[in-house]
């Protein structure tokens, strides 16, 4: 008889801080897969790590370089020739597992994109902040590597990729209140790389991308399907790209109050 | 004689120019802290030695315990981060110089945002401060209200008010008003409803910002108004998270 779910040439990679409420639902949901898992862990100060030994993971405990870095620092200790990149606050479904395991045993691709669903406020949002398709799974071959600016981190490869069925479940937010800190957070740090590049502050494109955003979110991808959780996710975008550029505005400020002569030239 | 009443809590940063701004006006300073960890005590030992301690549970109640230890005929209430501008001070001394002086006076605070006073939003804000002795109490309540036994004066003189470092100290300050609000909205039978969590922020701001003409402090006052709204907004989300909460329990989040 053929054996079911047999493990995979595949290593799945994880960076953690504080996840013990969420790591294992998503180490569940590959360990049958995985011939190796590597977690890269901040230095939590939870059962994190122990969690993650218990399921035969390689843990190593890094200080935090930001996003792109901690991920490509995971990437870089996987051995197996496919790897699956997770966020500790996702679970793989039943359909995309069966999808990966195709996919490696018969590869189409060098890497492949899955589908984020987000579950908020009490349901899956169909609509609201969908499709989400992101690289993941990757050949080891083909060069893979996390780039991008952070917050936004991008997996980039080099060759061909396809789409995988079956959604990555995603289980971003603790509550209400985590939503918002954390879109504040990644709204400053999106405004210092947006510094850093150049992008300079303007009303108009405080008020029409932020509005845009909402818009987008909400009747074009239409939100208003998911009922309130696809209306606070749609206002959660607005808050997010607003903030972004009333940071660019409030790092702008700060610099021309310590250099005034830079401003009046 | 002048009693002046300050509230604190980790309050270093503002508590020294509040109470320089103060020194001069004052025959007495009583300040009710409620647990500062930080060095608020150690900068307002050198003002003053009159130092309680006392759990906070809402402005109302401190400020009421404040003025049950004063032991001036006038006294005058202020926040941590609250600054009396030269004119203000003028104005007092003036009152408690007067012949025959009114019960209460409400001042207006102008505040100090991202660099530069608003002009028009929030201000003019009147708030009873000043006040003859037995003549005033604070409403025992989130938002209190100042309630005056007697006639209520204006004063000239602005109260400055430093409440925000910077953006993300305001944002993260109307985050954890917003849930306080909401918990309080829910326990007073508050429901969620859909159209004042839409309507209600856009009313928001169009008050601030054109009625009040918040336009005219430029950049600043259209920040000022936006985040305004958002704080009605989130408010309005954490009372339907509340209520969610209790129809989905722990599924509310996770599955």
């Amino acid at each position: 008889m053929e054996k079911i779910n047999p493990k995979l040439p595949l290593s799945v990679a994880i960076i953690t801080f504080n996840e013990e409420e969420n790591l294992p639902r998503t180490l569940e949901s590959i360990k049958d897969i995985a011939s190796e898992i590597v977690v890269v862990d901040s230095h939590s100060t939870d059962r994190t790590r122990e969690i993650a030994q218990s399921y035969g993971a390689k843990v190593y405990e890094e200080d935090w370089k930001g996003h792109i870095a901690q991920k490509n620092s995971a990437l870089e200790k996987c051995t197996q020739p496919w790897i699956l990149s997770l966020d500790a606050d996702e679970e793989v479904s039943k359909e995309l597992k069966n999808s990966i395991i195709k996919a490696i045993n018969k590869p189409f691709a060098d890497g492949y994109l899955v589908n984020r669903k987000t579950f908020h406020l009490g349901r899956w949002l169909n609509h609201a902040w969908q499709p989400d398709w992101k690289l993941r799974l990757v050949k080891k071959s083909a060069n893979p590597r996390w780039g991008g600016y952070d917050p936004h981190d991008v997996l980039m490869i080099d060759g061909k990729t396809a789409k995988l069925k079956g959604f990555l479940y995603h289980y971003s937010y603790k509550n209400i209140e985590d939503h918002f800190t954390r879109l504040i957070k990644y709204a400053k740090t999106a405004a210092n790389s947006y510094h850093q590049k150049g992008i300079k502050f303007n009303l108009t494109k405080l008020i029409s991308h932020s509005l845009f955003a909402f818009i987008k979110e909400y009747f074009i991808k239409r939100g208003f399907l998911d009922g309130l959780p696809g209306l606070e996710a749609s206002v959660g975008n607005f808050f997010y790209v607003f903030l972004k550029y009333m940071f660019l505005w409030e790092i702008e400020r700060n610099e021309n109050k310590k250099n005034p002569s830079k401003n009046s030239g | 004689m002048l009693s002046v009443l300050i509230a604190t809590k980790d309050s270093e940063d503002t508590i020294e120019r509040c109470l320089e701004s103060v020194k001069d006006i004052a025959d007495e300073i009583i300040i009710v802290d409620s647990g500062s960890t930080d060095r608020t005590l150690e900068i307002a030992k050198k003002y003053t030695d009159k130092i309680f301690y006392k759990e906070w549970i809402n402005a109302g109640i401190q400020y009421n315990y404040l003025l049950s230890l004063a032991s001036g005929d006038w006294t005058f209430s202020l926040d941590s981060d609250e600054e009396l501008s030269e004119e203000l001070k003028n104005s007092i001394k003036h009152v408690l110089n007067s012949p025959n002086p009114k019960d209460c006076y409400a001042v207006s605070r102008k505040t100090y945002y991202l660099g530069k006073f608003l002009d028009y939003v929030w201000y003019p804000e009147w708030r009873i401060r000043l006040a003859k002795k037995g003549k005033l109490k604070f409403e025992e309540r989130v938002h209190s209200k100042a309630i005056c036994s007697g006639e209520v004066g204006r004063l000239r003189g602005d109260l400055y008010h430093y409440s925000f470092k910077n953006l993300k100290h305001h944002f993260d300050k109307n985050i954890k008003f917003a849930i306080f609000m909401a918990e309080y909205m829910h326990q007073n039978n508050k429901k969620f409803r859909f159209s004042k969590m839409i309507f209600n922020p856009i009313w928001y701001f169009v008050k601030y910002y054109f009625i009040h003409k918040g336009f005219l402090d430029g950049i600043r006052g259209f920040i000022a108004c936006s985040m305004g709204s958002f704080y009605v907004f989130m408010k309005y989300a954490f009372l339907l998270e509340i209520e969610l909460k209790e129809k989905y329990g722990k599924n509310l989040w996770r599955r």
